[in-house]
């Protein structure tokens, strides 16, 4: 059974048709990836432009083949250049395509004579299609800034013009294209790729000679497709139609929607391409929120021993007002997992004791490494040198690290160095003598500062991982639910080139700490920390910042660069309380749609797998209950009863 | 070359800054964009940049200076880094062999993003800590010839050639599009639209030489 479609946008179902010259009938699309760049690089007209399109998967008549079209294109036209076996393309002239980046890369390709002598050619015309079965050999090669392109080779030697994958996808391409083909690396360079049909018998059908492609160990197109709603696209990109699909409820069929039967084939008068088709679930109006006091006592939710009597009431607490400022320094550590919530006040002080001595163990580690020793060490010797560089300025206009010869400079320099020690493989990566300098001002306290900063980097520690993979999966769940909240934003960022939200990092990596205050970094951190009321709750503040920007960027034509200056410029201009309570706003709000997208669930960590209850958890629900309810009593909370948690 | 706030302007050229953490990328954009310097600044995480108006050959030429940080895992999210870029500076410290050694690998990067028309100045910053020199000016400059590179000093700090600096390269890119060695299908359709200026039109690179 599925949903019926109604014209309220919450998401949408993005539907294409593709059709050949020759007849309407549509085709079955099997993958699609949008920002792939053609490079034309036909150095002899002086010509070197790159042109967007889509790279696709298609099945025609049952034979899949490998197709390119522009962007304007709107798959409405057939390709141009229909490649085939070479005994058909007898007589035409050569000309050598110069890939332009890999000079061990040369092949002698046909083009068509009609090319020739048109120097300037509409982008339309670099439109391809490829049977897979014609496809000979493809080469993926990798920029240093992470961006992929491929050229591939026609059996019958032709090379295509270099394809280059802006926003990524070509893993997911090889693996989509490994249903039907088998891609055998070749042993004499592991990015050159032979193509076999799979039933050839040269070659044994193993799925693990790619295995290498995959970093985490993730068949994440495979999965994808045959399951979108549990998959979590791992891709950095705009929201293709595959994307739009997974995003429908669990109960809708997956297959094309088109606005007549679907079973009927299109009209043949009727516009062929992209089609997008507005369904989905209206949310609710905002609930209001009211944010409240600091947390301003402590002791008594202590017990005799020096227990936390009731953790989730101080989180809850915490979450609603934060810590009034000379309280931090003990609760943080709570937060921050330096004492478990159940420990005794003496089992604090043996704690304590350990952990002193093991940071001690840690910070003789670098202190004891000679010069000379450090001569053979690169990666510690780029370790420190980052980090005497970052120390010297880092919020260096609070008390606590202004001025030369402050010691909170060496306290930030030692606990980093150490933290090195603690987690070498990681070392010091930029942002984080960001994140150090408020739990170093309110703890004043080396070894306690430290094991905080190691409870905090456990919390974010992916975010400064050389791959960056954390930040792109954080950067597309924003987009997610972004998409839920605001089509209208998202389509606008979207027609800007600015739907990657890659204005969006700063936010992310570091939270926040770039955007507010120094004192208001030590609220936000500390309710972010209590991890309510769900999974990725800082998304919810970015989504909040967002919206309260919208109309200022949907309304004054911004473009990409005045869309990330604007964003950019927002810095100590927000206001902290109106922000939180937006971001909690949302999240009520989702919380209450019963027909929320599951991809958005998931990013919330409210998706139940169908097999338990329908509903969400009652856990969650009785927790939301209690904020519900707190956010109307506000600061009168502080007083109210600890919930069913804490019983 | 001289200040200019007017909004109109012939021709947007963005101009990149790379280079190591702590060679002074973002004092010589505050530098050159807004008079400003601070020792303290912070590390630049993700992508800023300033514009600032200037006149060159009796055009309006805006230059949008883009900053981003040194760490190369941070470049690979904002890729839109080297979009449409016509110019860079590729900065060292000359107190600091390490950061000039790095300065092929920093080309390399470049050709790879960039268009192969982008006008490349290699930068020798923080000229002022002359008594800490571990770069000698003039290994600096055959390098620099060698690799077809424009090449200069300069101290952010001092505020010493930062204007001469930048004014070079944007003359330099100028005289790129005006002599049309630079083709439509590269740079200029990509960098020299101002879809928000009032002078759009102003792509046209006929009307940019015309004017001159």
């Amino acid at each position: 059974m599925h949903r019926s479609l109604n014209p309220c946008s919450l998401y949408m179902v993005q539907v294409q048709l593709l059709r050949e010259t020759s007849g309407v009938q549509p085709h079955k699309l099997i993958f699609e990836k949008e920002g792939v760049y053609l490079h034309t690089n036909a150095k002899r007209s002086n010509q070197d432009t790159s042109i967007p399109g889509f790279i696709r998967i298609v099945e025609r008549a049952g034979l899949p083949a490998l197709e390119w079209s522009p962007l304007e294109d709107d798959g409405r036209n057939a390709p141009a250049v229909l490649y085939s076996k070479k005994d058909g393309d007898g007589g035409e002239e050569d000309t050598n395509f110069d890939p332009g980046y890999e000079p061990d890369w040369a092949v002698i390709s046909t083009v068509k004579k009609e090319r020739e002598h048109v120097p300037v050619k509409s982008s339309g015309q670099w439109a391809f299609s490829l049977p897979l079965s014609e496809l000979y050999s493809l080469r993926r090669s990798r920029f240093s800034l992470g961006r992929n392109f491929l050229v591939l080779t026609s059996r019958g030697g032709h090379p295509l013009p270099p394809l280059h994958f802006h926003r990524g996808g070509t893993r997911e391409l090889l693996r989509a294209l490994q249903r039907y083909i088998i891609l055998d690396p070749s042993p004499l360079d592991g990015r050159l790729f032979l193509a076999y049909p799979q039933d050839s018998g040269t070659l044994p059908q193993s799925f693990d000679r790619l295995q290498f492609l995959d970093d985490g160990g993730n068949d994440l197109v495979s999965r994808f497709i045959h399951d979108p709603y549990a998959t979590t696209f791992g891709g950095f990109s705009k929201v293709t139609n595959f994307f739009r699909a997974a995003l429908r409820p669990p109960e809708s069929p997956i297959h094309t929607r088109t606005p007549q039967d679907p079973s009927l084939p299109p009209q043949p008068d009727e516009e062929p391409g992209f089609e997008l088709i507005t369904c989905g679930v209206e949310l609710g109006p905002k609930p209001d929120v009211t944010r409240g006091q600091p947390l301003d006592k402590w002791e008594e939710f202590l017990d005799s021993e020096g227990r936390v009597t009731c953790k989730e009431k101080i989180k809850e607490l915490v979450f609603r007002g934060g810590i009034t400022h000379s309280l931090r320094k003990e609760i943080w550590k709570f937060l921050l997992g330096f004492y478990p919530w159940n420990s005794t006040a003496k089992e604090r002080e043996d704690i304590l004791r350990v952990k002193t001595d093991e940071y001690f163990r840690m910070k003789v580690q670098w202190k004891s490494v000679s010069e000379e020793q450090e001569m053979r060490n690169s990666l510690l010797r780029g370790y420190r040198s980052l980090i005497e560089r970052d120390v010297n300025r880092t919020d260096r206009h609070n008390t606590f690290f202004s001025g030369n010869d402050n010691p909170g400079l060496t306290l930030l320099h030692d606990v980093l160095m150490t933290y090195c020690m603690y987690n070498f493989d990681l070392g010091y990566v930029q942002g984080m003598s960001d994140l150090l300098s408020p739990i170093l001002f309110v703890t004043q306290n080396e070894v306690e500062s430290f094991w905080c900063l190691t409870g905090f980097m456990e919390l974010v520690h992916q975010n400064f991982e050389e791959s960056q993979e954390a930040m792109k999966q954080q950067l597309l769940q924003l987009s997610i639910l972004l998409k839920a909240l605001d089509p209208e934003l998202c389509d606008f960022l979207d027609s800007q080139d600015s739907g990657s939200l890659c204005f969006c990092f700063r936010w992310l990596l570091i939270w926040f700490k770039r955007e507010f205050s120094f004192e208001d970094i030590l609220t936000l951190w500390e309710v972010l920390w209590t991890r309510l009321p769900c999974e990725n709750f800082h998304l919810l503040i970015a989504c909040s910042i967002l919206e309260s920007q919208r109309e200022e960027l949907i309304g004054s034509n911004h473009d990409f660069n005045t869309i990330l200056k604007h964003i950019n410029e927002l810095t100590m201009k927000l206001d902290l309380q109106s922000v939180l309570r937006g971001a909690e706003a949302i999240y009520l709000q989702l919380f209450l749609c019963k027909e929320l997208p599951v991809m958005v669930k998931q990013v919330l960590g409210l998706y139940v797998p169908p097999s338990s209850e329908e509903e969400s958890p009652d856990s969650q629900a009785s927790e939301t209950q209690r904020l519900l309810s707190q956010s109307q009593e506000g600061a009168a909370a502080s007083n109210s009863a600890c919930g069913p948690s804490c019983s | 070359c001289s200040m200019g706030s007017d909004d109109s302007y012939n021709f947007v050229f963005k101009v990149v800054l790379i280079g190591e953490s702590g060679v002074g990328k973002s004092n010589l954009l505050s530098r050159f964009t807004k008079n400003e310097f601070a020792h303290d600044s912070r590390t630049t995480i993700g992508v800023e940049f300033s514009t600032r108006t200037v006149q060159i050959d009796n055009l309006t030429i805006k230059a949008q200076i883009w900053d981003t940080a040194g760490l190369e895992r941070y470049r690979a999210i904002t890729s839109a880094y080297y979009r449409g870029a016509v110019g860079a500076l590729l900065v060292y410290d000359i107190s600091k062999h390490l950061t000039y050694e790095s300065a092929e690998r920093w080309l390399k990067e470049l050709y790879d993003h960039a268009d192969p028309h982008i006008v490349v100045m290699l930068v020798g910053n923080k000229s002022d800590l002359d008594t800490l020199r571990t770069v000698p000016t003039d290994e600096a400059r055959d390098f620099a010839e060698k690799k077809g590179l424009m090449f200069m000093e300069t101290s952010a700090l001092g505020s010493t050639n930062v204007e001469a600096a930048f004014s070079e390269v944007l003359t330099a890119i100028h005289k790129k599009v005006a002599s049309r060695e630079v083709t439509r299908g590269s740079i200029s359709a990509v960098t020299l639209s101002s879809p928000l200026g009032p002078s759009s039109e102003a792509q046209e690179e006929r009307k940019g030489c015309c004017r001159s």
